[in-house]
């Protein structure tokens, strides 16, 4: 994924960005754009699901802008407080949709898969987004989303534990305890040919959702 | 706690956790299965990251090949 250093290089560049379009620099805001929205957009699948995503990330960045002069803090900080936003967002939406979506269009994919990828490469690129919101959803709810929220968002267990209100020891318990999970799973996956998500894929992102709605 | 512990990979300690939790990577010692596993999460983390539902590439690091819808809508509020 990220190597450390590259990060470090990358924290430097969005934090110098940030201040830069709190200026009012549209360059600088597009930067943090580009360091920022894919991270964001991970997430917010995770909570809203693939058909909603894009459109509550949007929704997000608009806030974001017009509430960045009162942001004060590091790239770090920055990514807490945006997916804090997104997260907000992504809560308000599922609330006012107030029924179950139509769940995304991967479930095809997922039933054609083959059975006997023998790579790992092959694997890995039948392993779409459904398939790892699928996986994410065999989580409890708080382990998927501090895992999320840790690896994908890119925050620290603190930043992590700002978002979801919750006290960094908890955070860090879920995340470890979630990856740990994951690991688990995508390694009998692989000894089963492939098929951590299968038949359970749709029921499993359903209950991611009514996770959260449950949890709002 | 005791149930953490459970998982019968040896190589998935505290410190290979934190790594995979941080996108960086395990030990140059790490054993081949560990690497493996380690790929197939690092792969399944990044098809959230993507735009085209389809993650098979290995070069798009979080963060980078960037989409561009959303931009001008935010960006207007800094005509």
């Amino acid at each position: 994924m990220v190597q450390d250093e590259s990060v470090q290089g990358d924290d430097a560049e969005l934090t110098v960005a940030v201040r830069a379009a709190q200026g009012g620099d549209e360059t600088a805001f597009r930067t943090v754009y580009r360091s920022v929205h894919p991270r964001l957009l991970g997430y917010v699948r995770t909570l809203v699901g693939e058909a909603d995503a894009e459109d509550v990330t949007s929704e997000a960045w608009l806030q974001i802008a017009r509430d960045l002069e009162r942001f004060t803090g590091d790239a770090d900080r920055f990514r807490g407080w945006a997916a804090r936003i997104a997260r907000n967002r992504a809560l308000d939406h599922i609330r006012m949709r107030g029924r179950r979506p139509a769940i995304g269009g991967d479930e095809s994919e997922l039933a054609a898969r083959p059975a006997d990828a023998d790579t790992a490469g092959e694997a890995l690129e039948a392993l779409g987004t459904g398939r790892t919101l699928a996986l994410i959803a065999q989580l409890p709810q708080d382990q998927a989303e501090a895992v999320v929220l840790r690896v994908v968002v890119g925050l620290d267990a603190k930043s992590a534990a700002g978002v979801l209100g919750k006290r960094p020891g908890a955070v860090r318990t879920a995340a470890h305890r979630g990856l740990r999970r994951l690991a688990e799973i995508v390694t009998a996956g692989a000894a089963a040919g492939g098929g951590a998500g299968g038949a359970n894929a749709s029921a499993g992102v359903t209950q991611l959702r009514a996770r959260t709605q449950k949890d709002m | 706690m005791a149930d953490d512990h459970r998982y019968d990979h040896a190589w998935l300690d505290d410190d290979a956790v934190e790594r995979l939790l941080r996108g960086a990577p395990l030990d140059a010692g790490a054993p081949a299965d560990a690497r493996a596993t380690a790929e197939r999460l690092d792969a399944a983390f990044r098809t959230l990251t993507g735009t085209d539902n389809r993650g098979s590439g290995t070069d798009r690091g979080i963060g980078r090949d960037t989409p561009t819808v959303g931009v001008p809508a935010a960006c207007l509020l800094y005509t």
